[in-house]
């Protein structure tokens, strides 16, 4: 039997636990995949949407969704993962660390024949993971939550200029990490057009 | 050039308007250099990119931890009823040792939760061994596969990890995330408290929250304690006592009772001839390193204890 969304609604609100367990059940997964895009760490993305769903748990009886049960459920996933950032911010703007960046250069002399672009990807997603924290959220926010420089300031209650400052630093940091292999890296761009 | 970057970003993500886009174009041709920098960026663009499709969280799981998140809700809200209260001063004073784990079906994950005053040990797939103290939940897969060995530690547990420089194990806290080959260490990983006491071999360690981190050889011990990692070169027994229940010798002799303190404590101990036969007979029960060699001196007869927090010697006329 296909229950219709005001259906389901309506048994939460009146304690049914069994469909609110269909409902977590079923969104489970993407809306984690989701807050993933924003929070960068699994284990908080889950921590996030299990939150989310407590807490609609605990407001069943006075919840009022306007929207679809999905788009509700996104919204506040998103506002959650908001929240987290804001409190993971530092409070200072942290010096750039310039130890633990990722040292490609080995890499690049020993693997200079069966290098592929996957491997390219999981050293890129390292030297991410060695930026500041600040930066790391900024720059995450633009390339993977979609969000422009604007929006980004607003969310995290920052200026337009601090965000274009880190992403400009993340970036900068980023190539300068590729610098050793770049030359290989255009060469890989090229056998690809051929 | 802080615009440029912002433009070059809303060009590769197809964000711009036409006239922006033919911009950039015009300028990525007007120089080799521009072209070149256009080209790091988009390949940088691409890579950058995080693929959240791999991320296949256990549903199961997180079911039954928000289960219990609002049972226990529910609950709270009758908390008026006397018996709830009465249930749970009975069951925290009684001290009810009980256990429970739990089989998953998806990816094999197991979760183990010990209670208060509560300390199980588990034998994980690769023969990996885990001690865990009270109150501490640990998730583990049935077997490991895939390049490495993957754990969730919430709370303090002893591990003697497997040897296996292919498959690094790791344990991931909810502040940290600890890296080990092969050795043995205590390790609490907790919501804003990390600490890692290092008794063999050498382990890495990293908090969640910053990119500070640490290698830590034998006798090495680090915290992490609101994101700020610290390390130092002893260890920590205070945290490590918990694990060894009692310890109870009936007429052991010294050299015996030395290779039990060594393997509880990862402190060396050397005995100078005479005293090595010395028949021990004393329970000691969460007493730290120097306790029980206060009592071991009175025991044994030993005059002399020179410790250099790595390895302690005694010596003595014999008993």
């Amino acid at each position: 039997m296909q229950l219709t969304e005001e259906d389901i609604l309506a048994k939460i609100g009146n304690d049914d636990r069994a469909a609110f367990e269909q409902v977590f059940r079923n969104y489970y997964t993407e809306l984690s995949r989701f807050c993933l895009k924003y929070v960068r760490d699994e284990f908080a993305a889950e921590e996030l949407v299990q939150e989310v769903f407590i807490n609609i748990w605990e407001r069943r009886h006075t919840l009022s969704v306007n929207t679809s049960v999905k788009a509700y459920l996104y919204t506040a996933v998103r506002n959650r993962s908001f929240n987290y950032l804001k409190l993971q911010m530092p409070k200072e703007l942290r010096k750039v660390d310039v130890e633990g960046v990722v040292d490609l250069s080995d890499v690049a002399e020993n693997r200079e024949e069966a290098w592929v672009m996957d491997e390219l990807r999981v050293y890129v997603q390292q030297a991410i993971d060695t930026l500041p924290p600040k930066c790391q959220t900024i720059f995450n926010l633009s390339r993977n939550a979609g969000m422009t420089y604007k929006e980004i300031a607003e969310e995290l209650d920052l200026s337009v200029k601090t965000v274009e400052n880190q992403i400009g630093h993340a970036l900068r940091k980023l190539r300068e990490q590729l610098n050793p292999i770049w030359d290989k890296i255009m060469v890989l761009i090229l056998i690809q057009f051929l | 050039m802080q615009n440029l970057e912002e433009k070059i970003q809303g060009y590769l993500s197809g964000k711009l308007s036409e006239d922006e886009r033919q911009e950039i174009k015009n300028w990525a041709n007007a120089s080799e250099q521009n072209a070149k920098l256009l080209a790091q960026h988009r390949k940088l663009y691409e890579l950058s990119e995080l693929d959240t499709s791999s991320f296949c969280p256990n549903v199961e799981m997180a079911w039954l931890k928000v289960e219990k998140k609002i049972a226990k809700h529910s609950i709270a809200l009758n908390s008026g009823n006397v018996f709830y209260k009465i249930a749970a001063a009975i069951a925290v004073t009684v001290g009810l040792v009980f256990f429970s784990i739990s089989y998953f079906s998806s990816p094999d994950l197991v979760a183990v939760n010990t209670r208060e005053g509560e300390v199980l040990s588990v034998i994980l797939s690769d023969s990996t061994s885990i001690t865990l103290n009270e109150n501490s939940t640990l998730k583990y897969p049935e077997a490991f596969d895939g390049s490495e060995r993957k754990v969730y530690l919430d709370g303090q547990a002893f591990f003697e990890v497997k040897r296996d420089e292919d498959h690094p194990f790791k344990i991931i806290g909810r502040s940290s995330v600890t890296e080990v080959l092969g050795t043995s260490f205590d390790l609490i990983a907790k919501q804003t408290y990390s600490q890692v006491n290092v008794l063999s071999g050498s382990v890495s360690f990293k908090g969640r929250k910053s990119n500070d981190k640490v290698v830590l050889e034998k006798n090495n011990s680090a915290t992490i304690v609101d994101a700020k990692l610290e390390s130092f070169e002893h260890i920590d027994t205070k945290t490590l006592v918990w694990r060894l229940g009692e310890l109870n010798f009936q007429s052991t002799p010294l050299r015996e009772v030395a290779q039990v303190l060594t393997k509880h404590y990862g402190v060396e101990i050397q005995l100078q001839s005479g005293i090595d036969s010395c028949l021990i007979t004393s329970k000691f029960e969460g007493k730290t390193m120097s306790e029980i060699l206060e009592v071991l001196k009175v025991i044994a007869n030993i005059t002399n204890v020179s410790d250099d927090e790595k390895v302690v010697v005694l010596s003595g006329p014999s008993c």
